[in-house]
């Protein structure tokens, strides 16, 4: 009697829907950020307040400002508006959202912030989503930030 | 095979134009007709606006309610503050406010989110504005050809803010089955065919009566502008004088700098009056003249104090100013999150 295991395709394709029907389906999960991979000192390129730039704005100068990132702590020289205004102590904590960024000021209480990590014409850049006025959300900031050499 | 040779060239092209018509004839149209909106009120007594409106529906519907926005100052609190009917070959029906989960079409957003991104402050000069939804109280099953057609009637009271102000209302027609969207073989353009959707702009409306003397100008574009709107001590926030708007008497100047007074909430004050680098604004594309500052940085405040408001005017070299009106006297900038 001839059946379908007779047939050595039939068969190969179904040992192969056996095969794969028997692999286990692994959610990816998304990789935390190092803390390590933003140490360094940071230079604000781009400055951006509810869509308008502002970065080059006559009475605008970022050119001073720096947020420093070494092991868990952030320090920020000739500060400027930003997420926070104390330095502090930094972390990539909750695994539910890689692309947030908690900074502790010495003192107070943390706050979070969204940030993304893109590479921009082969330089890693830093862009920092935020308002800086505490818990007033009225007017939306993005800085992007460079690693000064 | 043989069928093919007697396909023409002409009968082909008759064809071709038949289904074009047969396309624009049947298509959609959503149109708001026949604006009647008065130019002039007085703050906290109701006026009435009318409009027409009118669909040209190509598909069927089980259900289908009108959408209708109103674009309006905040300060006037429309949502509070007005009612809104309308007639149909149904019946007469009310408008409600727009549920917040209720996603338009095209976007996925909330209508009023949709509507700012789409239309902004269509034709307002302040982004102090905002949208404000509603859909019919019933929903209707629509059948292909059917062209519904009726009046809107908005009664509202305007100035709940208390303040003079020109506006200019805007208005938007669509339905909760297509919002936003557009007939996939139209392409944008200003009419209304092949559109599930209708936006216009009235006429300023300016009302009067409010306990502040300055009007709050939504109309007309400007001479000066801060921005944002609503700013803190430490936000950055930008000046600008639009030198091309009408003849001033800074019509002559080739620097323009910005005078400032801020005052704390208890009262102490920073002043930065002077002609040079900290005071001077830069010529911008279209001869705007703009800085931009940080307050806190810009008048040394220590943490703790708070900006209440920033006085300024505009000075030329020679000293000639333009303050509020076109006045001496400073424009107030009050420093506020809500």
């Amino acid at each position: 009697m001839k059946t379908i295991f007779n047939n050595k395709k039939y068969f190969i394709a179904l040992l192969a829907l056996f095969v794969l029907a028997s692999c286990k389906v692994e959610k990816i999960r998304p990789v935390a950020e190092s803390t390590k991979t933003i140490e360094g000192s940071w230079k604000v390129t781009k400055a951006i307040r509810n869509g308008t730039d502002i970065t080059n704005h006559q009475g605008v100068d970022f050119s001073n400002f720096r947020v420093n990132f070494e092991g868990g702590n952030y320090t920020l020289d000739n500060r400027m508006p930003f997420i926070v205004k104390d330095n502090g102590t930094f972390s990539f904590d909750d695994p539910q959202y890689p692309f947030k960024i908690t900074f502790t000021p010495t003192g107070t209480s943390a706050i979070s912030t969204s940030f993304s990590f893109p590479i921009v014409n082969g330089a890693r850049t830093i862009t920092f989503k935020f308002s800086p006025n505490g818990e007033c959300t009225t007017n939306a900031y993005t800085y992007t930030l460079e690693k000064v050499n | 095979m043989k069928y093919l040779s007697k396909i023409t060239r002409s009968g082909l092209l008759k064809a071709g134009a038949l289904i074009a018509l047969v396309i624009v004839l049947t298509c959609c149209a959503t149109e708001l007709l026949e604006l009647n909106q008065p130019t002039e009120g007085v703050v906290n007594e109701p006026l009435t606006i009318t409009v027409n409106y009118h669909y040209t529906l190509n598909d069927d519907y089980a259900n289908m309610r009108m959408v209708f926005a109103l674009l309006v100052p905040k300060g006037w609190d429309i949502r509070n503050h007005a009612t809104l009917t309308y007639t149909s070959p149904f019946g007469p029906g009310t408008l409600t406010l727009m549920p917040d989960n209720i996603l338009e079409k095209k976007s996925g957003l909330p209508w009023a989110e949709a509507l700012q991104q789409k239309f902004g402050i269509a034709g307002n000069y302040i982004n102090d504005m905002e949208w404000i939804t509603y859909q019919s109280s019933d929903s209707y099953e629509m059948k292909n050809g059917d062209k519904p057609t009726g009046t809107i009637t908005i009664t509202l009271t305007p100035g709940a803010d208390n303040s003079n102000t020109s506006a200019k209302i805007g208005y938007l027609l669509s339905n909760d089955n297509q919002g936003l969207t557009e007939q996939d073989d139209f392409t944008q353009d200003a009419n209304t065919l092949g559109k599930y959707y209708h936006q216009l702009t009235g006429p300023c409306l300016t009302v009067t009566g409010g306990t502040s003397g300055e009007t709050i100008d939504f109309c007309n574009v400007p001479v000066t502008m801060a921005d944002p709107f609503k700013a803190l001590t430490d936000d950055f926030i930008t000046f600008a004088f639009l030198s091309t708007v009408k003849s001033t008497p800074l019509d002559d100047a080739t620097e323009v700098y910005l005078i400032t007074e801020a005052e704390t909430t208890t009262g102490t004050k920073y002043t930065v009056d002077e002609h040079s680098a900290k005071t001077l604004t830069r010529e911008e594309a279209g001869k705007i003249f703009r800085f931009t500052l940080w307050p806190r940085s810009y008048y040394g405040v220590p943490e703790g104090e708070t900006i209440a408001k920033i006085r300024y005017h505009f000075e030329d070299e020679h000293g000639h100013i333009w303050g509020l009106n076109g006045t001496e006297e400073d424009i107030t900038y009050v420093l506020r999150c809500q």
